[in-house]
């Protein structure tokens, strides 16, 4: 009788024991699962904002040639958000991008480029741009302006989303979650792409774009404020653009 | 043992939950890991290829870029929305690239063509293949060296042409002559020696010039160092340039970094970084990259992309611009920087005499430097908190920028026009006079034609023998001849002679108990010894030599041709008709018989005097021209392989080789190839009779209506759409020896 309930305390031990290791597997591969689902949109989309990014300053033109300009034909944004809702007119901060491009870091959380997609002399000059709001990636897609500088905050923007809100695995340590978009000087001469072609390294400014994760008590990607330094980004993608077509 | 029984059955009832619950829980897991690990390593795969796919697409795009360079602008503006380029790269990554052609319009004399340009891999993997294709606006601008269709006249050919390399290290070359004089070679160049008046050198191989030479124009595909005491007018490279020459080089860009570690430069342009080293100065200068400037001396303006890491030149009218920081040790007049300035003197007082506006940090040696007029976006470091000596005036700015400079933009250089030729000397067999053979027992034979006084016809090659037996140097044509052994050698003597007449010989020795002319079937060797012959066209089957003989001829050998000793060759159109129409046997292809002069419009082949190589099917065999010691040959010198000078071989001091015309090497054995020019050459361009033309050259292909001068372009762009400056009777403007077809700029790219 004694042996029965031995073989039955033990026998329950290894029950509850087996059920809460099922538990924690179960949620860690769920987990996994969410993380690499999250991973993935984030990469992908990291690509195709670099992707998108590229055409800024495509086909506009002056008297000799190519004319596009930082600040004018691409912006920098920091703290931008909608003024209602998702969609319809920006408002933020505007931040030089020259000053980014030959001195300290200058970072934001949307870019708005113009550019002429047909790059013939009288071709319609479109802009669009991307936003990083509330966890969330969206393309600003392309309207019809003058400039990226005039235009940023008077067209009223359709958006389509890139990457949807993260949901953090540690809600308790993970504030800001987001992309944060930064200009420097061009230190790594946009290799290979504007060397190879053929127009030297130093007329194009690179910009990068970081996706990250932060788990420090303030939430720099939600305003596009500068992470501090005490920031981890525990999961960071960070992509190094170089405008081929923009002089700084 | 019921309640055994029953103990047993709890148990095992407990171990198969515990088992399957275990079990779930692992499958679970590794079921989860397995979807993360696979959906990790599609991303990766996903993005690797895109990556890749992308990079190809740039690459292709910046080999559009090179392959438009190399067309003529007639061609671009030919390429109409839709067309599409294909080029496949020759590298090692063999892919293709496709380019549609979206847009082409002419702005302001340009032509301007938007290209969606995209590489594709066809052995890549199925599932991991992504195209990427990159939209590119390209501005083609014609150079006034650019090829047109319609052209007149053709191309005023290099005076000297080498396919392969050229070693003129140990050469002293003087070109003589009033017109432009060029150099063009298909490799590197080492123009060590001593170089005087010539107009233009061109090369698509690193250079090298040294001595007190001076050049008035340098281009090159890669490399260019200049050296001595050398001095050059403008240099354009690709790749870098090094001025270490005490002489002078008056313009100069480079696509590349450039080193000026002695002598002077007016005007430096470059795409990439520049170091000035004592003692040189730069006095314009103007950089993409980064500058150092360790030289004591001044520049005049300085303008850079890149940071100036140092300036040590010290004067006060040095105007300064940098799009990046600036290290100043020296003083200047004037310094703009976007970056920050850091002033560290030499000396004291050294600094900005005029103006300083930085966007930057600024800092500063107190009581060392100085700043007239200052204003900094920045800090300044230290502070400036009282009035300093030497005085420190610098405000620190309220606005942003402080100051905007625009970016530095270097043209780039086009790459070398090659010029393309070809040399074969069996097609000029049906023109000579006389044509040498040898039959399988070493007689030798010529077959003659149009030489009046000689029926045309097949002649036996015989020493003319004296009643007595003995031997003479004349060699006759002969109808029988028997082969002799004098020493170790066989001699065929002429038993029967076919003309009547000592005259009607072949050539004659200037010493006696020497024939002129002798075979060696053991290398297929002619040898004309202290030899005079009739004037005409002598085709050789083999290699020659021809030692100690003066003639008015144009030899043609489908081996090697060598000429020793003393000598002098005249091709027949650069002589004076009564020297080239003279005598009993007269090539009545070159001179009129009646009036004994020499025809006009005159002959191709007249116009060479040694032309060497031929193919035996698709093998070239011989093409080297050796010339030693002193020889005066006049009329073009057309080796299908390499030339080989050496004008001081028998130690005579004295000894120069002159050559009145042009030479030409066409490297056509495949292999390395190297020209050595050494001792004293003289190239003379002008003075020339009216029937001599330097840049006619023979026909030596099935199909030539222009020149032998051709040249190739379109290198990548697809062959049978481009026009051929060839065939289309195409030439250069006037006064573009070597030049370059078109700039072109990339005005703008993006992904598409």
């Amino acid at each position: 009788m004694l042996s029965l309930l031995v073989g039955l305390l033990l026998g329950s031990m290894a029950v509850a024991a087996s059920v809460t290791l099922y538990r924690v597997s179960l949620r860690q591969s769920v987990d996994a699962r969410t993380t690499t689902q999250q991973d993935v949109e984030s990469a992908l989309a990291m690509q195709a904002v670099a992707g998108l990014v590229m055409q800024a300053g495509f086909g506009i033109r002056g008297a000799s040639g190519p004319s596009a300009l930082v600040d004018n034909d691409i912006v920098l944004l920091q703290d931008a958000q909608f003024r209602d809702g998702v969609g319809g007119p920006l408002q933020a901060t505007l931040q030089s991008l020259l000053m980014g491009a030959s001195g300290t870091e200058v970072v934001g959380n949307a870019v708005v480029w113009s550019w002429n997609p047909s790059a013939q002399p009288m071709g319609d000059v479109w802009c669009a741009g991307v936003v990083s709001v509330g966890g969330a990636l969206l393309h600003l897609l392309p309207a019809r302006c003058d400039n990226a500088a005039t235009g940023w905050g008077s067209i009223d923007w359709q958006t389509r989303t890139l990457s949807a809100p993260r949901t953090s695995a540690n809600a308790s340590s993970a504030i800001a979650i987001g992309t944060v978009f930064s200009v420097g000087p061009n230190a790594q001469r946009c290799a290979p792409f504007s060397t190879q072609i053929g127009r030297g390294n130093a007329t194009g400014v690179a910009l990068r774009l970081a996706d990250f994760t932060s788990t420090a008590s303030t939430a720099p990607a939600a305003t596009g404020s500068a992470p501090a330094a005490a920031t981890e980004r525990a999961r960071s993608f960070t992509a190094q653009v170089c405008l081929t077509n923009i002089a700084s | 043992m019921p309640e055994h029984h029953h103990a047993t059955r709890q148990f095992g009832f407990a171990a198969l939950l515990m088992v399957l619950v275990v079990g779930l829980a692992t499958a679970a897991l590794v079921l989860a890991r397995v979807n993360h690990v696979r959906s990790g390593q599609e991303v990766a795969a996903m993005l690797k290829g895109s990556t890749t796919a992308h990079a190809r697409a740039w690459k292709a795009a910046d080999a559009m870029r090179i392959a438009l360079g190399d067309a003529a602008t007639s061609y671009v503006a030919g390429l109409d929305p839709g067309m599409v380029l294909a080029i496949t790269m020759d590298d090692r990554t063999s892919y293709r690239i496709d380019a549609t052609v979206v847009s082409n319009q002419l702005v302001d004399g340009a032509q301007e063509i938007t290209l969606r340009v995209q590489a594709a891999d066809a052995a890549q993997l199925a599932q991991t293949r992504t195209t990427a294709a990159v939209l590119v606006t390209y501005q083609v601008r014609p150079t006034p060296c650019d090829v047109t269709r319609t052209c007149p006249k053709p191309p005023p050919p290099s005076t000297l042409v080498i396919r392969g390399d050229l070693d003129a290290a140990n050469a002293t070359i003087r070109f003589l002559g009033e017109g432009d004089t060029s150099l063009y070679v298909d490799g590197h160049v080492n123009l060590g020696g001593q170089t005087y008046n010539l107009s233009e050198l061109c090369a698509t191989g690193n250079i090298t010039v040294g001595g007190p030479s001076e050049i008035a124009s340098v281009c090159t595909d890669m490399n260019l160092l200049v050296k001595d005491s050398a001095s050059i007018g403008t240099a354009h490279a690709i790749g870098s340039i090094q001025m270490q020459s005490r002489g002078r080089l008056g313009s100069a860009i480079s696509n590349a970094s450039v080193s000026v570690t002695g002598g002077t430069v007016e005007h430096l342009q470059s795409t990439g970084d520049v170091l000035v080293a004592e003692p040189a100065r730069v006095a314009t200068l103007r950089t993409e990259g980064k500058l150092q400037w360790t030289s004591s001396a001044s520049a005049d303006s300085v303008e850079t992309n890149g940071d100036i890491e140092a300036y040590r030149g010290n004067s006060d009218h040095a105007a300064l611009a940098s799009r990046g920081k600036v290290t100043l040790q020296g003083s200047v007049k004037d310094l703009l920087a976007h970056g920050s300035v850091a002033l560290v003197p030499d000396g004291l007082g050294m600094g900005v005499k005029g103006m300083l506006r930085a966007n930057g940090d600024f800092s500063y040696v107190p009581r060392q430097s100085t700043v007239v007029d200052g204003e900094v976006g920045g800090s300044i470091n230290p502070p400036l908190l009282e009035p300093l000596v030497p005085p420190v005036n610098v405000l620190q700015s309220g606005k942003q920028p402080v100051v905007r400079l625009p970016a530095v933009t270097v043209p780039l250089v086009g790459s070398v026009l090659r010029e393309t030729f070809k040399i074969d000397v069996n097609f000029l067999r049906s023109e000579a006079n006389y044509v040498f053979t040898s039959e399988d027992d070493g007689k030798m034979v010529v077959q003659v034609k149009d030489v009046s006084g000689i029926p045309p016809g097949k002649y036996y090659l015989g020493v003319h023998r004296l009643d007595s037996g003995a031997l003479t140097g004349v060699v006759r044509l002969c109808a029988q001849t028997t082969l002799q052994s004098v020493g170790s050698a066989q001699v065929p003597v002429c038993t029967v002679p076919a003309l009547p007449t000592a005259a009607q010989a072949l050539c004659v020795s200037g010493m006696p108990s020497q024939p002129c002319l002798a075979y060696t079937p053991a290398d297929r060797t002619w040898t004309f010894s202290r030899a005079i012959v009739p004037v005409g066209a002598y085709w050789l089957d083999g290699n020659l030599v021809l030692d100690q003989s003066s003639n008015v001829a144009s030899f043609l050998a489908t081996g090697n041709i060598r000429v020793t000793g003393y000598l002098s060759v005249s091709a027949p159109n650069t002589v004076v008709s009564s020297r080239a129409c003279a005598g009993a046997l007269l090539p009545t292809n070159f001179c009129d018989p009646t009036s004994r002069a020499l025809r006009t419009p005159s002959l191709a082949l007249g116009n060479a005097a040694l032309v060497a190589g031929s193919y035996e099917g698709t093998v070239f065999t011989g093409g080297d021209i050796h010339l030693e010691t002193s020889q005066e040959v006049a009329g073009n010198v057309l080796a299908g392989n390499q030339v080989l000078i050496n004008a001081g071989a028998a130690g005579a001091a004295q000894s120069v080789v002159t050559i009145h015309g042009r030479m030409l090497a066409s490297g056509q054995s495949g292999q390395s190839v190297a020209s050595v020019l050494a001792g004293k050459i003289n190239f003379v361009t002008d003075d020339f009779q009216s029937t001599f033309d330097p840049s006619v050259s023979p026909c030596m292909s099935s199909a030539c209506n222009v020149s032998s001068t051709v040249r190739a372009s379109q290198q990548a762009v697809d062959q049978s759409a481009a026009p051929s400056a060839g065939s289309a009777g195409c030439t250069l403007a006037a006064g573009c020896t070597q030049g370059r077809v078109s700039q072109v700029r990339v005005f703008w790219a993006a992904p598409d």
